[in-house]
């Protein structure tokens, strides 16, 4: 598993070791981005309900300016067997938080002996996002299954509300995929017509927004529980390509 | 005296004029269009779109229905978004020029000349002016062309071009739906389709949705107001 704190470990370390004699006094202002920005998840995730479970997509980048970080990262995180978070904003914030929320989950399930529901796993992650809300810069979509109400989508963007939708999006590379969702999304969608359309909608926005791109990961959750998906290269779905 | 534009719109550049104290409320902001516009070409023609609200600064409308889409000469239309007061002291340069070209060469100008006008103008104000443009017409000389003008001057033929604060809202739709050979029906159709879904996603756009429709024989203006707009999943 990747730590952002590892990458700026290593940034910091790097930048000790091999910084240019170029200038004596180097400071926040002469470094490039890449070793001064903080990790961000600029992104584009997407979660759709269906009847029977729910399906998340996220794109694979993770920036440091206008340096890739991390051109594989896996945004789509597990909390419970049965539920995925997809994390966007910065790295180190997703990730805090999502351990946390793992960590009273498991807690939950050791109590209660039965799993959480997706609406349990969504409060406590807007819980610790109002909360801290003035030092969190995090956009998260909680989706999963339970058995009472089946396949469920929940959004807690920056700020820390949250509210159920049956599709929703985030993450940087969303802006561009509102009018798609909005023409292209039915209610009563089959669980191969989700993957195409969540498929779809990350390769759209991959091609539009520089800071999302490499690998389209899915994945669909269910009562028999999690299956991944990776769409490479070819595999990803393409549009029609201006010359 | 300008003929393209309502009487709406000179009271909003009066307003404008007003509101120079630099008071930190709903008039400190310029008139900006908050915008969508979109042009498509196809075999024959080419087909503009926009929404048709102005705002000040997201937080008041001040015009519900102002004709975005201005018309530089008999078969080339022009769309334009960014700040109000840009956009119409740029276009009224770009009819004159064009004007004189056409009088001088004694033909209908071209799109391509007209977009060049516009590129180089927008080019060399390009410090002062915060205005983008796109260009659709035809001429008997290269058919239907759309040309896309962002902010700076560059000029670019696209066969889709789509700008405005909207117009980031349906860059999906727009990869997703576009395909080459489409129908004169298909592209109004599909130019519709993208403002209505730009305008129930940008508060900078709203109103009613106006359209151009260009080919050889005839520049036709449409409107599509209340009902007649597509409708989509509202959730």
């Amino acid at each position: 598993r990747v730590h952002g704190d590892c990458y700026s470990n290593m940034a910091t370390m790097t930048s000790k070791m091999f910084l240019p004699a170029i200038s004596a006094e180097a400071n926040e202002f002469s470094k490039p981005d890449w070793l001064t920005e903080e990790l961000s998840t600029g992104t584009t995730i997407a979660a759709i309900e269906f009847d029977g479970g729910v399906v998340i997509g996220a794109d694979s980048r993770t920036t440091s300016g206008s340096y890739i970080a991390n051109r594989v990262t896996d945004k789509l995180t597990k909390v419970t067997d049965y539920i995925y978070c997809c994390r966007s904003g910065s790295a180190a914030d997703t990730q805090a938080v999502a351990d946390i929320v793992n960590y009273h989950l498991n807690f939950y399930k050791m109590e209660h002996g039965d799993e959480p529901s997706v609406r349990t796993a969504a409060s406590t992650f807007r819980n610790l996002c109002y909360n801290n809300r003035d030092s969190l810069s995090a956009g998260i979509l909680v989706a999963g299954w339970d058995k009472r109400n089946g396949g469920q989508v929940y959004t807690v963007p920056l700020g820390g509300m949250w509210t159920r939708m049956p599709v929703a999006i985030g993450g940087s590379g969303s802006s561009y995929l509102y009018g798609y969702v909005d023409a292209n999304y039915k209610p009563g969608m089959k669980k191969d017509e989700c993957l195409k359309f969540i498929a779809n909608a990350i390769s759209l926005a991959i091609n539009r927004d520089g800071s999302s791109g490499g690998v389209v990961r899915l994945a669909c959750i269910t009562k028999d529980g999690v299956e991944r998906f990776v769409l490479t290269g070819d595999q990803i779905p393409k549009f029609y390509e201006d010359s | 005296m300008p003929t393209e534009f309502t009487s709406l719109d000179d009271l909003s550049i009066g307003l404008n004029e007003l509101s120079e104290s630099g008071e930190k409320d709903l008039f400190y902001s310029p008139v900006s269009d908050g915008t969508t516009i979109i042009a498509v070409q196809y075999d024959q023609g080419v087909i503009l779109g926009a929404d048709s609200q102005t705002s000040r600064g997201r937080q008041l409308v001040s015009t519900k229905t102002r004709f975005k889409l201005a018309r530089l000469h008999e078969r080339i239309f022009c769309g334009t978004s960014g700040r109000c007061a840009d956009s119409k002291a740029v276009l009224e340069v770009i009819k004159n020029r064009l004007h004189l070209k056409g009088i001088i060469e004694d033909s209908a100008p071209r799109v391509r000349v007209a977009a060049h006008i516009a590129s180089k103008l927008c080019y060399e104000h390009r410090n002062n002016l915060e205005t983008s443009l796109i260009i659709g017409g035809w001429d008997p000389v290269e058919g239907p062309q759309v040309y896309a003008i962002p902010i700076g001057g560059m000029m670019t033929q696209l066969p889709v071009a789509a700008g405005g604060s909207g117009s980031t809202y349906i860059y999906g739709y727009i990869d997703s739906m576009y395909k080459p050979g489409m129908s004169r029906e298909e592209c109004i159709r599909f130019v519709s389709n993208c403002v209505s879904l730009a305008m129930s996603r940008d508060s900078g756009s709203g109103g009613v949705i106006r359209l151009v429709a260009i080919d050889k024989d005839e520049a036709n203006r449409m409107v599509l107001a209340g009902d007649e707009i597509p409708k989509f999943y509202q959730g």
